[in-house]
């Protein structure tokens, strides 16, 4: 894992091909995304490609980001030494540690300057103002989006017949779309993989031939 | 200052549109609208992927609400007939006849065309010309998102009912992930009620299982991110052989994404990771012994950020 930050971060710094990241073991459990995420607004930052965006709760981003960051140093460390006595000819982690501190000081300062450059968005409609739920941190306005996601990954087959029926079921009452919803789940089952008599069965109400 | 500034925007972008074709906020409106007030026949196909279905469509409005029956003319046949938000799927090689009821659930949040400004801070609506579709006259309009975490649309609308006659879904790259389009469209004075006719009610004995009925929920559960826009719109528990499984919900009037939570050890949705079908994504996840699974026709990367930020409030 800690070998796939690293080439994480080097692909970010435009170090490595693209390509060599088919290398990487992807953690889908956890920290990929999260890990990825984070070195893209770092090197982002590193360049000064700040994107034109509001942030919320920007207190609350600083001191996470300097919290993860004081993570990602201490968890390094013992894998980077350990592969040090492996893998003497190029050490990443060797290269990578002084950037943290660095990286740390560039978030915050990336973090401001979205504060300056804040000059759209309004997230605290009166509708939403309606919710009564905990406030939740809005994703930056941005046109691009972190890398994930490694092609040819191994996904388990899954039946999802269920949850597709509902999403669509409720999707149609909330968008404006009428019976779109409604035409992909009709169309689900036309699929490689129709839904079970099972997968039919776990509905509220099922009726079913007289004997 | 916020709220009129979302309105000069809207305003602004509203009153792009041509005067030809029509006031712009119409034309949308128009379209929410349709679903209330239009009687129409069609056939119409759905492509997903290299996959394509064709279905004939019945939809009709009378005193007691909305109906619609839709039969897919391909594949294993399958109809669904609706009524208002009651859901009959009728699987006629299997035998099944079955009922969704989702019970009178208002969403939490007003859809268009009440909430159709706040659509401008997250889209770029333009009309894109006019069009012919299935013999019928239509406007195009072209919805761009602003950002990379939902799809963009372009709708064909029919000039005069604003029945939605053709749809293109696209993705972050602009290509093509979902298509709809009618090939024939008959719009009528009165749809008679015989069309929605569901003679399998009459040979067949209905039973009622023990999943229980989905009711409103408040939850403990929130993303601790999400693309702006998207609100709570859902959020309902259904009790199923004592398997409790939490459904939120999240649009931003056009995009839809679901949240479901149940317990791992009873869980028999248990995707870890990504999958997709067509143009809807999904992602799992396994937390605190709970199954987190998010989907919803968006770009994976909505799912996944959604998914990797569920948080327990505790």
């Amino acid at each position: 894992m800690s070998e796939d930050k690293e080439k994480i971060s080097a692909w970010l710094d435009d170090a490595i091909p693209s390509n060599e990241l088919d290398s990487l073991e992807v953690d889908h459990h956890a920290r990929s995304f999260s890990t990825v995420a984070r070195y893209q607004m770092i090197g982002d930052a590193l360049r000064g490609r700040v994107p034109d965006a509001s942030m919320i709760d920007i207190s609350a981003r600083v001191s996470e980001a300097i919290k993860r960051e004081a993570e990602i140093t201490s968890t390094a460390r013992p894998a980077a030494a350990s592969r040090r006595e492996k893998a003497p000819l190029f050490d990443f982690g060797a290269w990578l540690r002084p950037v943290g501190g660095l990286a740390v000081a560039a978030t915050v300062a990336m973090v401001m300057v979205v504060t300056l450059t804040d000059q759209q968005t309004e997230t605290n409609s009166p509708v939403a103002a309606n919710v009564a739920q905990q406030p939740v941190q809005s994703m930056p306005v941005s046109n691009t989006v972190p890398a994930y996601t490694q092609p040819g990954l191994a996904v388990p087959a899954v039946n999802l017949n269920t949850y597709v029926r509902q999403h669509s079921e409720f999707a149609a009452q909330d968008t404006i779309q009428g019976m779109m919803p409604y035409a992909r789940s009709v169309s689900y089952g036309s699929e490689n993989n129709p839904p079970s008599n099972k997968a039919i069965e776990n509905r509220q109400i099922l009726i079913i031939p007289r004997q | 200052m916020k709220i009129g500034a979302a309105a000069f925007l809207a305003f602004a972008v509203l009153n792009q549109a041509p005067a030809h074709a029509g006031n712009l906020s119409d034309i949308v409106s128009g379209m929410s609208a349709a679903d209330k007030r239009s009687n129409y026949e069609g056939i119409f196909v759905l492509r997903k992927s290299d996959k394509m279905t064709s279905m004939h469509v019945v939809h009709g409005v009378d005193d007691r609400g909305v109906w619609e029956s839709m039969e897919a003319l391909n594949g294993e046949a399958r109809r669904i007939v609706r009524h208002n938000n009651e859901v009959v799927s009728i699987y006629p090689d299997r035998k099944l006849v079955t009922v969704s009821k989702m019970g009178d659930k208002r969403g939490l949040h007003p859809i268009l065309p009440e909430n159709l400004d706040r659509l401008a801070n997250y889209y770029t609506i333009n009309q894109a010309g006019e069009d012919r579709i299935a013999g019928r006259a239509t406007s195009v309009l072209d919805v761009k998102p602003k950002d990379a975490y939902r799809y963009g649309y372009r709708y064909w609308l029919d000039d005069e009912t604003r029945v939605l006659l053709k749809c293109d879904l696209l993705d972050e790259n602009g290509a093509i992930v979902e298509q709809m389009m009618y090939t024939a469209f008959y719009n009528h004075a009165d749809v008679p009620p015989t069309a929605f006719n569901v003679p399998e009610l009459e040979e067949y004995t209905r039973k009622t299982l023990n999943e229980g009925a989905a009711r409103q929920a408040d939850s403990n559960w929130r993303p601790g991110r999400m693309p702006q826009g998207f609100m709570l719109t859902q959020s309902t528990e259904r009790s199923d052989e004592g398997r409790n499984t939490l459904h939120l919900m999240y649009s931003d009037g056009l995009a839809s994404v679901s949240v479901f939570i149940e317990p791992v050890q009873s869980s028999t949705h248990r995707l870890t990771g990504a999958s997709n079908m067509g143009a809807l994504n999904a992602y799992g996840r396994q937390m605190d012994n709970m199954q987190i699974t998010v989907m919803g026709e968006v770009p994976e990367a909505t799912v996944v950020a959604i998914a990797e930020s569920m948080e327990r409030l505790r």
